[in-house]
């Protein structure tokens, strides 16, 4: 287990490094950027626009800006945003992480719940009418666009009805777990359900499939042939196979919407989470903030990929020794 | 040499472990009805070892998997009586069926590898089985896995109770399946090809192992195998099956000694006997190759291969003793003795 | 399809195969070993597939190779044929090194030498002809054009028993016996000395797996084959050869006479592998009024990778001594000059007393 951590955690290192050489070089590159001129305003002489470059450090050699912005954000802690000077990175992706964290877990839990049901009563019932009942809706989950449903779920809730239908709902916006737990779930409930019906779709299909493989293998009837019961059949030997495959794949979803993805519920709900963050420091092209979002979303990948190793030969043993 | 101690206890009413009756099985596909198993009927005495032979597509597998109701597709049809016990397997309630699938009739598989859900150990597997039919702690069912390893002749079992089918070799796995399969001291062991993935030597332990527990439990076994061979010197009596229909069946020493009908016969020819050279006999070869289920043949499903067709099988001939020949010995072909006399000179010269 | 019943035609009467005791194959000290995946840190390993292996062959006999899994059989078959280089040892065609060749040699060599795969559902493309699969190895080795080819892929589908109208369809409207025969074709087309046949029956149905002898049979006696037959099946090796290597674990452990094996097994090995067959039918192979003693060994097969490190068969040897375990007994010629490897040949007694 140390060997794997330490191995992983060598393997992190190069990944972040590399991440963020090519988000800092690719800022660079893009033409039409230059923080200088958008920090300078629109009007700025030459002289302002030098005195900018000189300010922000922007005249210097690319490496040196690089190490210094590196050391600022890891070491120092104290990077500070372009564009709004007082906002320093690291506080505030810290206080957006908690937000992001609440909607993807939340997201992953309702999901996974809905697509296990979903999955499994269609593998089962193959063939008869529920199933391609639960997958046509299952399409049609996945097919709807995030931000338009977000949009309308808004429209219903926050528009004509909130008076009456919907007066429960409160105003967008997020309220800690640690404030107010009711107030907390209540302000989700529309991202999670949201966000939810494309992984749920998504997963729905992915979980059918293999439990469609997993009841045709020989093990099953092994298994059927020892005289349990269908439904320990089903759970413990067939989901339980389906699962491997499944949680890997569901695993990386995750790490990469902690990383940010989610950012069309967040800005759609008015969420203040990374996802939110990474928007606008990519339409104010801050590039302290997007080296912090950038890292950060590499980091989460990174870990999750890792989470989902070890996961993945907890579930299957097979792995364990490969 | 087959147990004619257990041969001669057959077929007697309160002696007979399981009796399938007309066991006919159609699958619905999408170019039609497709006719897998058609009306196979056969008896296996309390502790009597029966053989299916036959090759791919025979239905020996599908008879097999269908005494217990093992296969989930609503586009199967299967009719028919599989009486055991006085109560008919096709026809239990489910519930009913639970309690006598792995309890008293149990099963082993071609690949134990398959066979083995593969994230679980194979003391959990064991203990699975234990539980399903006796009321045991899970300590205890641990134990008594402990103690069926040690029975099968599984080295350190203390150990491999907790290894994972991929972390033993293919015999071994093969006698944890069977280890599992005895848990509840089953009265019928159906076997299906459980030596074909093995090695010769392998094979050897295995074919043991299942007749010493035969010894020791009495449990019947059904063994079904594409080689005649490998149960020659175990079974009682043997069917032959082709195209999914019996074409022979009989007393082992009969069907050996005497094979009636061509195909039991051509069989037979096909495999070099042990020390035969391609210098001093020759191998009798059928033509062409089995119909697939989904190809209807009319009348004799042999017919299209058959050296000696006439224009009677076109009639799909009756599993009926000879004259001549012991009244267990049934065979389904419209050929006169005379004929099969020729036939069988020539087959062996 | 009906395809199949063209092969009756082929004569098989019984007659004594043309040996000449003119040596066509000569393989001497042949080693491959495969390097295994392994950690860091640890040791390194490797898995020794062939292990000091020598054996000849005349032109016009059939060597059968026996053994189980990991023996060895299907590696020495793909070495002999060209598809995996040995690590270290020679194999030698009339003369000529394999090993060492250069690469026009290398080529007529390979030409020499041609194979029948164990599956006849994998070794055929499935999406190509039947008669391009046969005629491709004509064109390769510029033994024919293409109208040539194909004229002679047709002469040879009638050989192997098929009819030549089917040459333009594909494989997988073929039975896997008729799938076989294409395979032989393909491999007679080369217009090989040797034909390397590797399971070649395994995969076929039983009733099936006669017709493919019986042709290989057949084909040896009219075109004057070699042959190198590998199978686990010993009575089939039995049938089809006229010398028999049994392998355990890389190396060849008995080699003799096909009668000889038969008759007088010597190694503990091969008498425990005749003695594994369940067989109770007709002639049991054994000398007159002997029973052949039923033989079940202990334990499994070792790891090739894991093996014994003095006698390759001794954990599992029923008549195995202190120097089994100490001392690995070398390869040497017995008097009545068979090959063996073992100690105390003639130890264990093959039949009932």
């Amino acid at each position: 287990m140390g060997r794997f951590i330490l191995r992983r955690a060598l393997s992190a290192l190069v990944v972040l490094f590399t991440t963020s050489v090519i988000a800092f070089l690719l800022f660079f590159v893009t033409p039409g950027v230059d923080p200088a001129a958008r920090i300078a305003g629109r009007s700025a002489t030459p002289a302002t626009l030098a005195a900018v470059r000189h300010s922000f450090g922007l005249d210097q050699p690319l490496p040196v800006q690089y190490v210094k912005m590196m050391q600022h954000l890891f070491i120092t802690r104290d990077l500070t945003s372009f564009v709004n000077r007082g906002a320093k990175v690291v506080p505030q992706i810290i206080a957006a992480t908690p937000i992001t964290l609440s909607l993807v877990f939340g997201t992953a839990i309702i999901s996974m719940v809905v697509a296990a049901a979903f999955g499994l009563v269609s593998a089962v019932h193959k063939g008869r009418f529920v199933d391609p009942f639960l997958m046509a809706l299952a399409v049609l989950g996945i097919s709807v666009p995030v931000f338009w449903l977000g949009e309308i779920a808004n429209l219903l809730t926050q528009g004509g009805l909130h008076s009456s239908v919907f007066s429960w709902v409160p105003p967008l916006g997020y309220v800690p777990l640690t404030a107010n737990i009711g107030l907390w779930a209540l302000h989700l409930l529309f991202p999670w359900i949201t966000m939810s019906v494309l992984y749920a779709g998504v997963y729905s299909r992915v979980l059918r499939g293999e439990m469609i493989t997993t009841l045709g293998e020989q093990f099953i009837q092994a298994a059927r042939a020892k005289g349990i019961s269908e439904r320990r059949l089903v759970w413990r030997h067939a989901f339980r196979c389906a699962l491997v495959p499944v949680t890997a794949l569901f695993g990386l979803d995750i790490g990469v919407l902690v990383g940010g993805a989610a950012l069309l519920t967040e800005v759609v709900f008015g969420l203040p989470g990374v996802g939110y963050l990474t928007y606008q420091s990519l339409q104010t092209v801050d590039l302290p903030m997007i080296m912090g979002t950038v890292i950060y979303a590499a980091f989460f990948v990174v870990l999750m990929n890792a989470i989902v190793d070890i996961v993945h030969a907890r579930l299957d043993p097979r792995v364990r020794h490969a | 040499m087959p147990d004619t101690m257990q041969a001669t206890a057959r077929a007697v009413g309160a002696d007979v472990a399981l009796r399938v009756e007309s066991l006919t099985i159609d699958i619905r596909t999408k170019s039609g009805v497709a006719h897998i198993v058609q009306d196979v009927s056969f008896t296996v005495a309390k502790g009597e070892f029966v053989g299916i032979v036959g090759e791919s597509g025979s239905g020996k597998s599908m008879t097999l998997m269908n005494l217990l109701r093992l296969i989930d597709n609503p586009n199967l049809n299967v009719s028919g009586h599989v009486w055991f016990d006085g109560e008919d397997l096709l026809a239990l309630p489910a519930k009913r069926l639970r309690e006598i699938r792995g309890g008293k009739i149990a099963m082993i598989f071609q690949d134990a590898m398959t066979a083995l859900t593969p994230v679980y150990t194979v003391g959990w597997h064991i203990a699975e089985q234990l539980r399903a039919h006796r009321a045991l702690s899970r300590r205890a069912a641990r134990e008594r896995a402990i103690e069926l390893l040690t029975e099968v002749g599984i080295p350190s079992p203390e150990l491999r109770v907790d290894s994972f089918p991929h972390e033993l070799s293919g015999g071994m796995r093969q006698r944890a399946v069977i280890a599992m399969a005895l848990a509840c001291d089953p009265k019928v062991l159906l076997a299906d090809e459980p030596t074909t993935a093995l090695d010769v030597t392998t094979q050897a332990q295995i074919l043991d192992l299942i007749r010493r527990l035969r010894t020791v439990h009495g449990s019947a076994v059904v063994f079904v195998t594409h080689d005649i061979g490998v149960i020659s010197d175990s079974a009682d009596s043997i069917l032959v099956m082709y195209a999914g229909r019996v074409v022979e069946q009989g007393r082992t020493v009969d069907v050996l000694a005497a094979p009636q009908h061509p195909y039991t016969q051509g069989l037979l020819g096909s495999i070099p006997t042990p020390g035969a050279s391609r210098l001093t006999s020759q191998l009798v070869s059928i033509d062409g190759s089995a119909p697939t289920p989904s190809e209807q043949v009319v009348g004799c499903a042999f017919r299209p291969r058959c050296a000696y067709a006439f224009d009677k099988c076109f009639t799909v001939p009756a599993l009926r003793p000879r004259e001549g020949q012991a009244d267990d010995h049934l065979d389904a072909c419209w050929l006169q003795r005379q004929a099969q006399m020729d036939l069988r000179i020539e087959a062996g010269s | 399809m009906s395809g199949e019943s063209a092969m009756t035609s082929v004569n098989a009467s019984v007659r004594t195969p043309r040996v000449s005791g003119e040596e066509l194959l000569r393989v001497q000290h042949l080693v491959k070993r495969f390097p295994v995946n392994h950690r860091i840190g640890s040791r390194r390993r490797e898995l020794v597939a062939v292990d000091d292996v020598s054996f000849s062959v005349s032109r016009g006999e059939t060597l059968g190779i026996v053994g189980e899994s990991g023996c060895g059989k299907s590696t020495l078959a793909r070495c002999v044929m060209g598809l995996e280089r040995p690590s270290g040892g020679a194999i030698a065609i009339e003369g000529r090194d394999l090993t060492t060749a250069s690469k026009k040699t290398m080529r007529s060599l390979r030409r020499d030498v041609q194979m029948v795969f164990q599956d006849p559902y994998d070794s055929l493309n499935p999406r190509r002809r039947v008669g391009d699969i046969v005629a491709e190895p004509m064109l390769v080795h510029g033994l024919a054009d293409a109208a040539g080819a194909r004229k002679e892929a047709a002469r040879l589908f009638d050989v192997v028993g098929l009819n030549p109208r089917y040459l333009d369809r594909y494989p997988n409207e073929f039975s896997g016996g008729q799938r076989q025969r294409v395979g032989i074709a393909r491999a007679l087309a080369a217009k090989p000395k040797i034909l390397v046949a590797d399971e070649p029956v395994s995969a076929l149905d039983v009733s099936v797996q006669a017709q493919v002898l019986n042709l290989l049979s057949a084909l040896q006696r009219e075109f004057d084959l070699t042959y190198i037959f590998v199978s686990h099946n010993i009575d089939v090796v039995r049938y089809m050869s006229d010398r028999i290597a049994v392998m355990y674990l890389g190396r060849i452990v008995e080699m003799a006479s096909a009668a000889d094996i038969y008759a007088a097994p010597q190694h503990p090995y091969t008498v425990s592998l005749l003695g594994a067959i369940p067989n109770n039918l007709v002639g049991n192979g054994a000398a007159a009024g002997k029973r052949r003693r039923r033989i079940v060994l202990r334990g499994d097969i070792p790891s090739p990778v894991d093996r014994p490190s003095a006698c390759p068969f001794e954990p599992r040897c029923p008549v195995a001594q202190e120097i089994c375990r100490v001392r690995d007994p070398e390869f040497r010629t017995l008097d009545d000059g068979r090959y063996i490897a073992c100690h105390f040949p003639g130890s264990l007694d093959p039949f009932e007393a």
